[in-house]
């Protein structure tokens, strides 16, 4: 049963947020992928403070791609944040990160990601694993309804 | 000792005028004695002689009834002073005649008694039967005085007398000559004792007087003495020389009140050793010891010794540190006798370890601040590192695939030749993390299954199975102490060195097999590559010591830095046999996991 609801990727780093586009573009993902560039705005997003508030343009996404290093906070700032807010419950949240370290790793599931992705350095790994993604959390996942 | 010095004299010449009055009494004694016996005996063989003579004579004129005949005969004994008085009896006992004439009748017998001869107080008398023709017709009394005997006898005596005290005098002179000879070196012996018990002076000697046992008793004493002093000096030598020490030096009785004090202790604690002595050493000195008192003291008395440092107080209250030596002296019963404490001053140094102790813990900060920081710096270059990387890859892959058409062959080169060059760099970055991660991430040792680590490192790793690779795993791979993730690391670098390093056109083939060595597990990873020279085996562990060319092989150089470097902190050892064109048989040992 595939979704279709919105994906948000948290990145600040533009050529990584061409390539993940670009990735899941090519692995025929449909979804619509909203973009923000760092921490701040992605807490005032799932929130829906200011200019967020209309649910119909900024739509609360199903899954997000939570980068770790992000300006204002960090990506493990905003991971904490979902996870105290009951209603997000049901948010999937992927962490993709450029890093390896176990702390990182330890530290995101500590803090209740449902998944830890390191950023693959090919084009045609990131391909790969946009394409598994597409698989897995999008047709095979089941998402509660929003 | 003068009473003393007047009484072995005094004895000895009482002793040689005893021994000479005894023998001179004895010698008078039995001398007058024998003369008084001799005399007596001579006196009755006179008298017998006398009697027997007379009464021949007499018994005529008895008979014949003739008395002044008789008188006669009798008054011949006027011849013989001693016969004081004698008488004739007839046969009716009747005096029949008499001498002297006026003779008192005291001197002569009552009556008429039995023959023979026998002493009186002052007399000896004889009745000798007078015989005519064989028949008794009186009795001839014979009286003779004893005064002869008793002047003799008193004379006898006075010449014993005189001669026993002209002996005494010639005794006493010779006593008072003879007792220096013994008197003398006794004297000579006892003055010297005393020199040395008063003075405490060991090299008075006593003159030797004599040869005899007095003289060997002399050397005797002497040669104690030298031993004495002897043995003194070397004692005065080894106190002086415990003075010399900077060490407190003390002895405590098993009460530990001070019994010894040296020079060094005196300068130490700025107690002399009258103040010293007799007090409880801990108590005098404030000590603070490192354990409570009884648990040194228990140490001590099951080990004879101690060694510790403690905190004491001077005199003038300055407190200091000493390392303190403690020995225990056993008495023959085995109880504590005395304990010798020897306490160097380590106060200075003590001052100096506390401010090295300090110099190295801002260093140690400070270091930590920039291993920090350092981390900190690398974590970040990698990460931001790596993000350009992966826009050259992804920007030149974009290229290649959007823009097909418009580029020329030499243009889709170059762009292959970014995108590779980029792909290198983040391999590089990814092993410089890796080893930063093993070098100094937190390592836990825990049994490690190989077979089941290899088994799980397959399926990420095409390259290391058929057909690209053939892996043999000799079974069973005993388990080792490792840590996990750092074993996961060396595996998969070795293996991956195995199939990289390969002649073109050969198939990778890779034994691993285990090896116990005494509680160690030594594991071998053998292929078919293209060998190492025995000149680099030192160097391929070190970081970029890379020996083949790269552009052949690729790989970073950094691998076997890794695997040595994870080896080493799972504690165990890292080596290569190899040959060039021999293939190469690397190798780990770590200690082997008791099942």
């Amino acid at each position: 049963m595939t979704t279709k609801r919105a994906l948000l990727l948290v990145e600040d780093n533009e050529d990584d947020v061409f390539l993940m586009q670009r990735a899941l573009q090519e692995a025929a993902v449909i979804n619509p992928l909203l973009v923000l560039e760092d921490g701040q705005q992605a807490l005032d997003y799932l929130g829906g403070a200011g200019k967020y508030c209309d649910r119909t343009e900024y739509p609360l996404p199903a899954v997000v791609f939570l980068d770790l290093k992000l300006p204002y906070k960090s990506g493990h700032d905003v991971l904490k944040w979902i996870r105290q807010q009951k209603e997000f419950d049901p948010l999937v949240v992927v962490v993709l990160t450029s890093s390896n370290e176990p702390y990182d790793l330890s530290k995101s599931y500590a803090l209740g990601a449902n998944s830890y992705l390191v950023k693959p350095p090919t084009p045609e790994q990131l391909l790969d694993l946009a394409k598994a993604f597409k698989w897995y959390w999008l047709e095979y996942n089941r998402f509660e309804e929003a | 000792m003068p009473k003393g010095q007047s009484s072995i004299k005094h004895r000895v010449r009482a002793v040689i005028l005893l021994v000479s009055i005894v023998v001179l009494l004895i010698t008078a004694t039995l001398f007058v004695a024998y003369e008084v016996i001799s005399f007596r005996a001579q006196l009755v063989q006179n008298l017998s002689t006398l009697a027997a003579v007379i009464a021949d004579n007499i018994a005529a004129p008895l008979a014949f009834n003739s008395e002044e005949t008789a008188e006669e005969i009798l008054s011949a004994l006027k011849a013989e002073p001693d016969i004081v008085a004698a008488s004739v009896f007839d046969r009716e006992g009747n005096v029949f005649a008499k001498y002297p004439l006026q003779s008192q009748t005291h001197l002569l017998p009552a009556q008429l008694e039995n023959a023979g001869l026998r002493f009186t107080a002052d007399a000896l008398v004889v009745f000798q039967p007078v015989i005519k023709e064989k028949k008794s017709i009186g009795t001839l009394y014979l009286r003779a005085s004893l005064q002869g005997l008793y002047g003799r006898f008193w004379r006898y005596g006075a010449i014993g007398g005189a001669v026993l005290i002209g002996s005494l005098a010639v005794a006493f002179v010779l006593s008072t000559l003879l007792q220096k000879r013994i008197s003398d070196p006794i004297l000579a012996l006892t003055s010297a004792a005393q020199k040395v018990s008063q003075a405490g002076d060991y090299s008075v000697r006593a003159p030797k007087l004599t040869e005899d046992e007095l003289g060997t008793l002399t050397d005797a004493v002497n040669r104690m003495l030298a031993e004495t002093q002897a043995n003194q000096s070397r004692l005065a030598e080894q106190a002086r020389l415990l003075n010399l020490t900077f060490d407190a030096i003390l002895v405590r009785d098993a009460h530990n009140r001070i019994t010894y004090w040296n020079r060094g202790a005196e300068e130490l604690y700025g107690f002399t050793q009258e103040e010293a002595l007799g007090k409880v050493s801990h108590e005098l000195l404030r000590t603070e010891f490192p354990d409570s008192l009884e648990q040194i003291e228990e140490k001590l008395h099951r080990d004879n010794r101690w060694l510790g440092e403690s905190v004491q107080t001077r005199k003038d209250g300055g407190k200091i540190h000493v390392a303190s030596r403690w020995t225990l002296d056993r008495d023959a019963q085995g109880k504590q006798a005395s304990t010798l404490e020897i306490n160097t001053d380590i106060t200075e140094r003590k001052a100096f370890q506390a401010g090295l102790e300090r110099l190295v813990a801002e260093r140690t900060a400070k270091l930590q601040e920039t291993v920090t920081e350092l981390e900190a710096f690398s974590y970040s270059v990698s990460h931001d590192m790596r993000a350009p990387l992966r826009a050259m890859q992804g920007y030149a892959k974009a290229l290649l695939k959007d823009y097909e058409d418009k580029l020329d062959s030499q243009a889709a080169h170059y762009l292959e030749r970014i995108s590779r060059a980029s792909n290198r760099l983040d391999s590089l970055i990814q092993d410089v993390l890796a080893y930063s991660r093993v070098a100094k991430g937190e390592i836990t040792l825990h049994p490690v299954d190989l077979e089941r680590l290899i088994q799980d490192i397959l399926p990420n790793h095409p390259e290391f199975q058929p057909p690209q690779a053939c892996l043999l795993m000799e079974k069973p791979l005993h388990l080792v102490l490792g840590h996990e993730a750092c074993l996961t690391q060396c595996v998969t670098n070795l293996l991956g060195n195995a199939v990289k390093f390969v002649p073109s056109g050969v198939v990778p083939q890779i034994r691993v097999r285990t090896e116990l060595l005494d509680g160690r597990v030594r594991v071998w990873f053998e292929d078919n590559g293209i060998g190492i020279d025995t000149l680099h085996h030192d160097r391929i562990f070190e970081i970029f010591g890379q020996v083949h060319p790269e552009k052949k092989y690729g790989g970073t150089g950094i691998g076997l830095a890794i695997v040595r470097k994870a080896v080493q902190r799972m504690g165990g050892e890292v080596g290569v046999e190899s040959e060039i064109g021999q293939g190469s048989r690397f190798w780990f040992i770590l200690n082997e996991a008791k099942t």
